[in-house]
């Protein structure tokens, strides 16, 4: 350990180490980073930031400003009547948030009472990815611009790297979660918005809103009746002629009434409607808590309220309307309505109150009812009934908070195209062994098909999506029970746990050459290395039979080691596990320190003269999937009964020579190539198939041999 | 056997001038479409995370040329060092610590009981200077300074005796799977050395991923590796004044440095995080930083505060219980020694 003295720093190149050393951007040490930035420290204050340009964005056309105390810290937007539309706030002043380096950015943006962002961008960063890169710069506005307009909490969440742009990510990601953070302190803190736990309709918040926009917002319901319509109803119902309160006008296009509704609960509707909020402060005070309300108002001949609920004889009942809910009516009486006058819904307006007990569910839809009553001669009375649904428009309904996602359910979103393509590869695959009878009987199509997916897994797999199954994987899955990993943990590499999975299945089924001959980009690396070899006509070389039964043993030591050592003492794990180079070779594109590069190296050199020589002989994860070989239901690989013995035509072109002379194939030592069901199905290589090829073309040249007569030979055939 | 023979690829006996030539070229190949593929491939560069480990700030930083395995290997490690926090947080009312501090008892996961073990083997080799249930204390400073006016000599001294009483960690057990405190009323802080604990294990997940250049600030730093360029790390050591005045350079390597100055409970620092468990009054008066280096950071962590509060003399023989560990201690006075 070098402790420097102070003393020391001052000779020039302890100066300019420590100079490079201050440059690189990954020395933490310990740098008071806050102490670096002036605007950090003291910012302006927030409506000095909010330059026109700044303004532009986060809230275009905002009429006037003004600087509100807080808590929190904002600026309040203000209409031309002086009501507040909502607040632009900074995440610097709100929550001091940080991105990518220790020093917070400053990202403003504008929220509305219904906590639609009007607008984002960030003024000051210093991101080392972003900070003087216009080109990223730029592109982290386009996805700030990309709020407007939605919920603070609801936000499009940003692209994940290598897709977006390198290193932004993490600040943009950082950049959302303080726009959300920062707007939820200001809609509570400013807005008064209550906290919610469940779907709950809003009874605090108003928002100045024009007539037209309660109409178009689905917050007044009406049905619009004239005296023909009534006069139809009448006779539908076989009371034609019976007595109306209110007769029927002579022009049956002439209106009889136009009743209107909202449910008023929510202040936006009732205040507006009715212009003030008297209304809505009385019923506070005389009401309990959680009572709904619903405004009625009606034009023309006939009107909404009558006059009997004034009238003990008819039980202060407001007999023209009921509201249904289900099974539930609701029925209003003298004192749970009160008239107010004419208003935006007509010349007469009342309100109705439901008690808080009375089961009423205002976020469930309902039904207004307009009663027309019909009294028949002998003063019995029909009832004419016009319902209208209504549902609460979801403005008026708070949501709660959702719930954070975890990590992993945005990492699965991202990487669905990944997850697309490797589904593809993987069914590709799937087929392949399905048919492989068929595609190994063209020998010309199994080389291309071979190649191409082996230059898949080693391009895409390998180099591209970064998915090299390794050892490392096995011991975090062996591991899982024991160190209680978080599932998230497995879950944040998408395609690897596909390929787990896929692996799992496969060893069952078939073995393990379905990944180490199809799906291991390292093992596609040397499989077509040495072909290249093969081309070029480079010496090969193999060990004998007997010799190589020896050497398929190292392997499994090489693994029971780094298993045990994983438990007993992971640091010599790690580095036995550096046996596997394929972190070097794949995953890091041979980027990393000579040695491990030197031997990643001299394995492909091997490679190139020896078939897959770490695979075969060395590799640790291959051998976990020798070992579990053993399990698998089906054998794929057809064989025949002269298969060594007498003939070695397989034995002798399988690449990696896991047919035994006796002509038995060892799966745990097959990489499932198809080379030599290629040979099996080849009727001018395999012998027994050109034997009976010469038959039958013996057989069209000239006539068949009497029965009786022996068959020719095997030997004969191929002499001939 | 003729058979065979006709079909086997024909094999050379020897090695024409021809093919020996071919596989020097083919072998001397395979460095060149090596270097081909470094170049072809993004430059590494370090990726980094900055966030908050146990209520500190944390940051971890990979050199890697795959930013997305990069970037994604980040949110794995992020996902383990939240899971830790799960067993270790004083402030997450469900962790295993937190359940152990109000039941007396918990079934303990692997990780608590490692934490625990190796907390008792610190105790042990410093004749109890390092304690981690000095919380009973923690928490009686904290309630004492939240009062306003409080008196700034500290709690009055019946109820320090009080406390001290619940300071023991020979009666923390862990055994079957559970742990357990001996007495009513104590309570465990972790806060001295599950930072370190949590350094290991990201940097032990990091090491398997086969990251060759990463630092590792979970709360304590641990390097692996050296710089790309061979270098060592700097880290720099804050003492007293605030001022990261000395550096100390880490390859493969674990730094914990501990001091008074961490949180006071007021303004004059004389009261601070660090205590002694013998006496109950904050520790640190002869050294006031001090900055241990060993292979692992929860050893270097436990080790920096035990050596805080048994003071500079002590330090060498509770260094000598684990071989390979560093200490630099700074004093009072601004002079400083290594150890």
């Amino acid at each position: 350990m070098a402790f420097a003295s102070p003393s020391s720093l001052h000779t020039a190149r302890n100066a300019l180490v420590l100079a490079v050393w201050l440059f690189a951007l990954f020395i933490v040490a310990l740098i008071d980073p806050a102490a670096a930035n002036e605007y950090v420290d003291n910012p302006p204050p927030l409506i000095d930031r909010l330059t026109p340009e700044v303004l532009a964005v986060v809230w275009p056309g905002a009429v006037s400003l003004e600087t509100v105390e807080g808590p929190p810290p904002a600026v309040a937007v203000l209409d031309e009547a002086g009501e507040v539309e909502g607040y632009i706030f900074s995440t610097l002043d709100v929550i001091h948030a940080r991105g990518f380096v220790p020093t917070p950015f400053d990202a403003i943006a504008g929220v509305r009472a219904d906590g639609t962002i009007t607008g984002a961008t960030q003024v000051f960063n210093r991101d080392t990815f972003v900070y003087r890169d216009a080109e990223r710069t730029a592109l982290l506005a386009i996805y700030l611009s990309s709020f407007t307009g939605l919920a603070y909490n609801q936000l499009t969440a940003a692209p994940r790297a290598p897709d977006f742009v390198d290193g932004t990510t993490i600040t943009a990601r950082a950049m959302r979660g303080a726009i959300t953070d920062s707007a939820r302190i200001v809609m509570r803190g400013l807005f008064g918005a209550p906290v919610v736990t469940e779907p709950t309709l809003d009874r605090e918040v108003y928002l100045p809103r024009t007539m037209d926009e309660l109409w178009a917002d689905g917050s007044i319901r009406s049905i619009a009746l004239t005296n023909g319509d009534i006069a139809a109803a009448l006779e539908a119902a076989g009371a034609t002629g019976y007595d109306l309160d209110t007769n029927l006008a002579a022009d049956p296009d002439e209106l009889y009434i136009d009743f209107r509704f909202a449910l008023a609960t929510p202040p936006t509707v009732t205040q507006n409607i009715l212009g003030s909020r008297t209304l809505i402060d009385r019923i506070a005070s005389e009401y309990p808590e959680g009572t709904n309300t619903i405004l009625f108002g009606s034009n023309g001949r006939y009107n909404f309220q009558g006059v009997k609920f004034q009238n003990a004889s008819s039980g202060y009942r407001l007999e023209r309307v009921d509201v249904t809910q289900g099974d539930n009516t609701f029925e209003f009486f003298r004192d749970t309505f009160i008239r107010a006058g004419s208003s935006g819904l007509g010349a007469y307006t009342g309100i109705v109150a439901i008690a808080p007990d009375s089961g009423f569910d205002p976020l469930q839809p309902f039904s207004v009812n307009l009663h027309v009553l019909a009294t028949a001669p002998d003063g019995a009375v029909t009832t004419l009934t016009f319902p209208t649904a209504y549902q609460v428009p979801p403005q008026y309904v708070l949501l709660p908070e959702p719930e954070p996602e975890p990590l992993w359910v945005s990492t699965w979103r991202d990487a669905t195209p990944q997850l697309i393509v490797l589904g593809i590869a993987l069914t590709v695959l799937t087929l392949i062994f399905i048919f492989q009878a068929r595609l190994a009987q063209y020998r010309r199509l199994h080389r291309w098909v071979r190649n191409g997916f082996l230059l898949f897994t080693l391009v895409w797999i390998g180099y591209i999506a970064g998915a090299q199954f390794s050892i490392i994987h096995v011991i975090n899955y062996l591991k899982a029970p024991f160190e209680g990993l978080d599932l998230g943990f497995y879950l944040l590499e998408p395609l690897i746990f596909v390929l787990a999975i896929y692996i799992v299945v496969s060893l069952i089924l078939i073995g393990r050459g379905v990944f180490c001959g199809w799906l291991c980009p390292f093992g596609a690396l040397q499989e077509l290395s040495h072909k290249v070899g093969r081309f070029l006509r480079l010496p090969e070389w193999n060990p004998s039979p007997r010799v190589q039964q020896w050497m398929w043993l190292p392997k499994y030591g090489i693994v029971f080691f780094i298993v045990a050592t994983a438990f007993l003492a992971p640091e010599i794990s790690a580095v036995a596990a550096e046996v596997e180079p394929f972190k070097t070779a794949i995953t890091s594109t041979f980027g990393r320190p000579w040695f491990y590069v030197a031997y990643a190296g001299a394995l492909l050199v091997i490679g190139l003269f020896s078939e897959r020589f770490f695979c075969r002989f060395l590799c640790p994860l291959g051998a976990t999937f020798a070992l579990l070989d053993r399990l698998h239901l089906i054998d794929l690989l057809k064989r025949r009964p002269e298969c060594g013995s007498p003939c070695h035509l397989c034995e002798r072109s399988c690449p990696v020579r896991a047919i035994k002379p006796t002509g038995e194939i060892v799966t745990a030592e097959c990489f499932q190539c198809l080379d030599c069901q290629v040979e099996y199905h080849d009727d001018r290589r395999c012998p027994p198939l050109a034997k009976e090829r010469k038959v039958r073309e013996r057989a069209t040249t000239r006539p068949a041999p009497p029965l009786g007569q022996p068959v020719p030979a095997f030997a004969r055939t191929v002499e001939a | 056997m003729a058979l065979v023979e006709t079909l086997a690829p024909t094999r050379p006996t020897g090695f024409s001038r021809r093919q020996v030539f071919k596989v020097l070229a083919a072998t001397a190949a395979v460095p060149v479409g090596i270097a081909g593929m470094r170049w072809l491939s993004p430059e590494p560069t370090f990726h980094e995370w900055n966030g908050v480990v146990m209520g500190g700030l944390g940051s971890l930083a990979l050199y890697h040329s795959d930013a997305g395995f990069a970037q994604a290997t980040i949110a794995r490690m992020i996902t383990e060092v939240r899971r830790l926090e799960g067993v270790f947080s004083l402030f997450e009312p469900g962790s295993e610590i937190s359940r152990l501090n109000a039941d007396g008892a918990v079934a303990a996961s692997r990780d608590l009981r490692a934490v625990l073990d190796l907390s008792r083997a610190v105790s042990e080799a410093s004749g109890g200077a390092f304690d981690v249930t000095v919380q009973a204390l923690w928490r009686l400073y904290e309630t004492h300074f939240a009062e306003p006016g409080a008196n700034p000599a500290g709690p009055p001294a019946e109820a320090i005796r009080a406390a001290v009483r619940l300071v023991d960690y020979t009666a923390v057990e862990t055994a079957g799977g559970r742990a357990r405190l001996g007495r009513t009323g104590m309570s465990v802080t972790l806060n001295a050395i599950a930072q370190g604990y949590i350094t290991d294990r990201v940097g032990d997940l990091l090491r398997n991923e086969g990251f060759d250049h990463v630092v590792v600030r979970l709360g304590e730093t641990r390097v692996l590796g050296a710089r790309p360029d061979g270098e060592p790390w700097l880290v720099g050591v804050r003492d007293v004044t605030g001022t990261a005045s000395r550096n100390v350079a880490l390859i493969d390597r674990s730094l914990s440095v501990s001091g008074g100055y961490g949180t006071v409970f007021e303004a004059s620092g004389q009261a601070n995080h660090i205590f002694d468990p013998d006496t109950g009054r904050s520790a640190g008066d002869g050294v006031t930083t001090v900055a241990v280096t060993a292979d692992r950071a929860a050893i270097a962590d436990g080790l920096s505060t035990a050596i805080v509060v048994a003071g500079e003399a002590r330090a060498p023989a509770i260094l000598a219980a684990w071989p390979g560990t560093e200490a630099l201690v700074i004093r009072g006075d601004g002079t400083s020694a290594a150890l």
